[in-house]
C-alpha cells in the first residue's frame, strides 16, 4: 500500500459498480469514466471485476442455442403413496357454506384430501380445489367447482350420481373417474365404469370401460362441444399420478410442466426464456418436493433458479 | 461489454478465477480481513499495470507481487508471527505448479451468483433482474417501478456491488488446503 491514503478495496468496488450503473443507462460521462479508470490501475481491476458479475448475469439470460438436448428421464423415484393419513382432516375440512347449503370440501394449494360421502362413494381432492354436493332422494349431485378430483362412486340403482361441472353434467355409474375443470372444459377420465356426459348444449357422449382390457377414456367437455379419446395405460396412471403425491411428465416441454407444478406451488415458477420453456422433458416428481425437481433440472439441463417476489424465475444458465 | 479494454479482458479470465487462492494466501499472511483484500487490490493494480502480456503464468506473478506487499507491510510492522514468516517463504509459491482445480469454475459462479442475487434487497434484487433477467433498459424500470433513472442506477450500482462482493468471498474449499500445503512444505525445506 502507497503512503497515501487511498480508497480500499470495499470503496473501489462500490465506485466501480456505480461507474457501471452509469455507464449502462448513458449517464456517465465517458471521459470522466476514463480519467477515473486510468487514475489508478486498482480501480481498473476493480471495474474489470464488477464488469465480471454484469456479464455473468448476461450468462443467466442466454440464447437456447445452448440448452442440452432433453433427455427422456430425469429421475426414476419410486414413491411411498400416502393415502392414510389424507382422510384424518377431510372432516374438519367440510362445512356448510353461508349462502348454499351445502356441504363442501376445498384443498388449498398443495393441499390433498380425501372424503367418504354418505353412500359410500369415495371423493379425493387434489391441490387447489373446491367441490360441493347434496344428496336427495332421487340423486346424488357433486359439483366440482375448481381443480381436480379422483372418484370411486358406489351403485345406487334409485339415486343416479352426478357430476356437474363447466356447464356440462357428467351421469357415472359405478366405477372409478378423474375429473379435472381446466378453465371452461371438464376432462373425465373413465378408468372404470361408464359416464354419460351432457353439455349446455345438449350433446350428449356415453363412454364406457367395463373391463380391465378395455382401453381408459377421456372425455373434454365444456361449451365447445365434448371429445372423446382413448388414453394409454401410462397416460392414465400419469393422470393419477397425483393420488399418490407424483406428478409425471413424458416428453411435455417444460412451460407446460411448470403450469403443471405451480398448481402445488404457493411460490410459482417462471420460465420466460422461450428456448427453455420448449425444452421437453420426462420424469416422476413429488408434489412436494420442488427442490427435487429444481435440482433434476440443474443437473440435467443446467437450469438456474432467481427467487424474486415470491416467484422462481428458471433461467438457462451458462 | 464496450467499456472493456482488452487487459481488463485478461484480466478477468486469466486472473479473477484464481481470487480465491490470492484471497487465502492474503488472509494468511495477513491477520486482518480487509487489510488482505486491499492487499490483493493492490496485487491486481499491479499485475494491470505491468506488461501482462508477456507473464506466463500470472497466477503465480499475482501470488509473487501479494507476498512482496506483504513483506513491504512487515517491514513497516517490524512484529511479525512465526506463522506469517513461514507463508513467506518464497519457495512455497515458487514451486507450487498452478493448481488447475484451484480456478473458480464459471459455471458454478452463475450459480452462485443467482443464488446471492436472491438474498439481496427487495427492490435492489427486482431492478437486477428487470435488467439483466429480463433485458429491461434503465427507463423502462423507472417506469414500471415510478422510480427516476438516477433511482434505477443506484439500485443497479448496489446490487453489482453486493453481488461482486459475495463472489469475491466465495472459495474454493482447496484454496484454504493449498495454503496450508504451502506452510508445511516450508517447513521441510527449513528442515532439510
Amino acid at each position: 500500500m502507497g503512503s497515501k491514503r487511498e480508497e480500499g478495496r470495499t470503496e473501489l468496488i462500490a465506485q466501480a459498480a456505480e461507474w457501471l450503473a452509469r455507464l449502462d443507462s448513458g449517464s456517465a460521462d465517458p471521459d470522466a469514466f476514463e480519467d477515473w479508470r486510468a487514475g489508478d490501475p486498482r480501480r481498473a481491476a476493480a471495474f474489470a471485476e464488477v464488469a465480471g458479475t454484469w456479464d455473468l448475469l448476461d450468462g443467466a439470460r442466454a440464447a437456447g442455442a445452448t440448452a442440452p438436448r432433453p433427455r427422456r428421464e430425469l429421475d426414476r423415484r419410486m414413491l411411498i403413496a400416502g393415502g392414510a393419513s389424507l382422510a384424518a382432516g377431510a372432516a374438519a375440512a367440510v362445512y356448510l357454506g353461508p349462502s348454499l347449503l351445502r356441504p363442501r370440501l376445498r384443498t388449498e394449494v398443495g393441499e390433498r384430501r380425501a372424503l367418504t360421502l354418505p353412500d359410500g362413494s369415495a371423493i379425493e381432492l387434489n391441490t387447489d380445489s373446491k367441490l360441493s354436493w347434496r344428496f336427495t332422494s332421487d340423486a346424488r349431485r357433486v359439483w366440482l367447482e375448481r381443480g381436480e378430483a379422483a372418484f370411486t362412486v358406489t351403485p345406487d340403482a334409485a339415486r343416479p350420481f352426478l357430476l356437474i361441472a363447466a356447464a356440462t353434467v357428467a351421469r357415472l355409474a359405478a366405477g372409478s373417474f378423474n375429473a379435472r375443470l381446466r378453465e371452461e372444459r371438464l376432462d373425465l377420465l373413465v378408468l372404470a365404469g361408464q359416464a354419460a356426459v351432457t353439455t349446455a348444449a345438449d350433446v350428449v357422449r356415453e363412454v364406457r370401460v367395463d373391463g380391465p382390457a378395455d382401453a381408459r377414456r377421456i372425455v373434454a367437455a365444456g361449451p365447445a362441444g365434448v371429445v372423446d379419446q382413448p388414453v394409454s395405460e401410462g397416460d392414465a396412471q400419469a393422470v393419477q399420478a397425483w393420488r399418490r403425491g407424483e406428478i409425471v411428465f413424458d416428453g411435455q416441454p417444460l412451460s407446460a410442466a411448470i403450469e403443471e407444478y405451480n398448481r402445488y406451488l404457493a411460490s410459482k415458477l417462471v420460465v420466460r426464456d422461450p428456448a427453455l420453456a420448449a425444452t421437453r422433458l420426462g420424469g416422476r416428481f413429488m408434489t412436494n418436493d420442488v427442490d427435487g425437481f429444481l435440482n433434476a433440472l440443474h443437473a440435467s439441463f443446467g437450469v438456474e433458479v432467481v427467487e424474486s417476489d415470491g416467484e422462481r424465475i428458471l433461467t438457462p444458465g451458462g | 461489454m464496450a467499456w472493456l479494454r482488452e487487459a481488463d479482458r485478461w484480466f478477468q479470465a486469466a486472473v479473477l478465477p484464481h481470487r480465491a487462492v490470492f484471497r487465502a494466501y492474503a488472509r494468511r499472511l495477513i491477520g486482518d480481513d480487509a487489510e488482505a483484500d486491499d492487499l490483493v487490490q493492490e496485487a491486481y493494480g499491479r499485475v494491470l499495470g505491468c506488461d501482462w502480456r508477456r507473464l506466463e503464468a500470472p497466477e503465480r506473478f499475482v501470488l509473487r507481487v501479494i507476498r512482496n506487499l506483504a513483506v513491504e507491510r512487515f517491514r513497516r510492522a517490524r512484529v511479525v508471527s512465526i506463522r506469517q514468516i513461514d507463508a513467506l517463504d518464497p519457495d512455497i509459491v515458487a514451486d507450487e505448479a498452478p493448481d488447475p482445480l484451484a480456478r473458480l469454475e464459471t459455471r458454478d459462479d452463475l450459480r452462485h451468483v443467482l443464488k446471492a442475487l436472491g438474498t439481496l434487497p427487495p427492490q435492489c434484487r427486482k431492478v437486477l433482474v428487470m435488467r439483466k433477467l429480463q433485458g429491461l433498459s434503465p427507463g423502462e424500470i423507472a417506469v414500471r417501478m415510478g422510480l427516476s433513472v438516477s433511482t434505477v442506477e443506484k439500485h443497479l450500482a448496489k446490487g453489482l456491488r453486493l453481488l461482486t462482493e459475495e463472489r469475491a468471498r466465495r472459495e474454493i474449499p482447496q484454496a484454504e488446503i493449498r495454503s496450508r500445503e504451502w506452510v508445511r512444505s516450508a517447513r521441510k525445506v527449513g528442515r532439510s
